[in-house]
């Protein structure tokens, strides 16, 4: 499902990765993790297609990312779910607006997309704060609507970075358990995470990145 | 399809009244640039007007010199009514000058008083087939009447009609030049005022990206926002030029209009009122472009 190749990438004269060469096979969960700098975030972002790389290929989902045009890296984009640390709501807009705007985005509109939304409000139990705004509710629901909206499109691989990174224990619990959802109904998961509590108390595979290489 | 098109006007709208301030001011721009655009488009019209109505009428009028023989305008009148590019031919002898002059000063016979004699010369007026469209044809026939013995002078509209005929020329560079020049600025300040309201939406724009908008859905509200921008603005400039034309025409006493030989002060012809404002719709769309070009890139 993700292949790279002795990936790497530079940031100026800085190696920000090295060498970085695994693979994920389908319906996988695997952490990446590693100290603050590793590079994590850089990895998820290249797999995104949102900053370029130095060397090596990558190939995603069946798609060599370095070989695609512009005009597809939309489409290749909905088979992605992305969660980040500080969930990216729309502040202006409801929770059930916030999880719509992913429908309408992607081109699903009227009952069908409302439906979409309030089956996944009920996944990540938060329909009874649809009419709220992301402000009024808790870091925990916050990342729970920011799940909801990855998942709402039936992705194949999810990616998460630090998703947990500004909750509590209980609430990472949460995330980590909607993510485990997903993966059980054939999401590809992939993890970045420095909570090595995380790992150990939802043990799965783990590549571990230090100052750019890969050292597990 | 419809329900994109929907979002882009509601979105569009959005981004409209969050720079309330820069977009009137861009309207407003758009109004005064397109209301001089179509205020050079009437002079151009009405100067065209002008001019082929002078073209109709240009005619020679040929003086003659007092006192001569008989014969001498016995010759002219028959090479004149001769020539293959007269029209029409009319002698005013003298007295009818005299008549027609009183005529037209009946207001005030002290003009002539004092004067012992008829001081006014005796005259053919002709007129040309087709106008004047063969300007070098007035010229020739001039050239020749003035040799004629009894022939004081010959005087005809040819430097009014050439002056005329260069003017519009040159009101049609200036109208290029004007034009182009409008539409530069216009396009960077539309394309600035839109590159504010992406910036006022990059939030939106973010997450467009991250659920995997197409650039297409992703600049959709802007583009509709320069349109509107574009044709509102284009609108109010000619009902601001319908006005100002209806003050004018007011104003221009009917006596000028005839002078001129106009029946009416024309105002734009709908297919140029049509162009004008489709050129500020497509002003505001590629404004929005570029703004959308130089701001929104799907690979970040
Ligand atoms: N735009 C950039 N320009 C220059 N250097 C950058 C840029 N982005 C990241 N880096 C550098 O790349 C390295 C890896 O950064 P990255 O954000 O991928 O680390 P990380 O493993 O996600 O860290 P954290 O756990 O703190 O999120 C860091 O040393 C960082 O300074
Ligand atoms: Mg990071």
């Amino acid at each position: 499902m993700v292949n790279l190749y002795h990936v790497y990438k530079r940031y100026g004269s800085a190696q920000t990765l090295s060498d970085i060469t695994f693979k994920v096979d389908k319906g996988e969960f695997i952490y990446i993790t590693g100290p603050s700098g590793a590079g994590k975030s850089t990895l998820l972002n290249i797999l995104f297609c949102s900053i370029s790389f130095n060397e090596g290929q990558i190939v995603v989902n069946g798609k060599n990312i370095l070989k695609m045009r512009d005009s597809s890296i939309p489409y290749y984009r909905r088979d992605i779910g992305m969660v980040f640390q500080d969930f990216q709501l729309l502040t202006h807009k409801t929770i059930f607006q916030n999880i719509g705007f992913a429908q309408h985005a992607v081109g699903t509109w009227g009952a069908k997309a409302k439906q979409r939304v309030w089956w996944k409000l009920k996944d990540v139990g938060l329909t009874t704060k649809k009419d709220h705004y992301p402000l009024e509710l808790s870091g925990g629901e916050q990342q729970r609507v920011a799940v909801a909206r990855a998942l709402i499109n039936n992705p194949k691989i999810v990616m998460a970075d630090e998703p947990t990174g500004n909750l509590d224990e209980q609430m990472s619990n949460q995330i980590i358990r909607l993510l485990q959802k997903a993966n059980e109904e054939g999401a590809t998961v992939l993890f970045a995470t420095h909570n090595e509590r995380l790992i150990e108390n939802f043990p799965a595979r783990v590549i571990r990145l230090d100052k750019g290489r890969m050292v597990e | 399809m419809i329900r994109q098109f929907v979002f882009s006007v509601v979105e569009a709208m959005d981004g409209v009244k969050s720079n309330r301030g820069t977009t009137l001011l861009t309207i407003g721009t758009i109004t005064v640039s397109i209301y001089f655009m179509g205020f050079f488009f009437v002079s151009l019209t009405n100067l065209n007007n002008i001019f082929n109505s002078l073209k109709q009428r240009s005619s020679l009028v040929v003086y003659l010199k007092d006192n001569r023989p008989e014969r001498e305008i016995k010759d002219l009148e028959s090479w004149i009514a001769e020539n293959k590019d007269v029209a029409t031919m009319n002698y005013i002898s003298k007295d009818d000058a005299l008549a027609d002059f009183k005529k037209e000063f009946k207001w005030d016979e002290s003009v002539l008083e004092g004067i012992g004699h008829n001081p006014l010369p005796a005259s053919f007026v002709i007129t040309l087939k087709g106008g004047a469209k063969n300007l070098e044809a007035i010229d020739g026939i001039a050239a020749d009447l003035i040799k004629f013995k009894g022939v004081e002078d010959v005087e005809y509209g040819r430097e009014w009609v050439e002056q005329l005929r260069s003017l519009i020329a040159i009101a049609r560079l200036i109208i290029v030049g004007v034009g182009i020049l409008l539409a530069l600025g216009l396009l960077f300040i539309v394309s600035n005022t839109i590159s504010l309201s992406i910036y006022s939406r990059l939030d939106e724009i973010k997450v467009m990206k991250l659920v995997g908008a197409t650039k297409r859905f992703i600049r959709g509200p802007f583009v509709v926002e320069g349109i509107i921008e574009g044709i509102i603005g284009s609108i109010a400039a000619m009902i601001f030029l319908y006005g100002s034309y209806l003050i004018l025409i007011f104003k221009i006493p009917e006596s000028t209009i005839i002078l001129l030989g106009l029946q009416e002060i024309s105002f734009l012809s709908r297919a140029t009122i049509f162009w004008l404002i489709a050129s500020g719709g497509l002003i505001g769309l590629i404004g929005a472009e570029i703004a959308i070009s130089k701001v929104i890139r799907i690979r970040d």
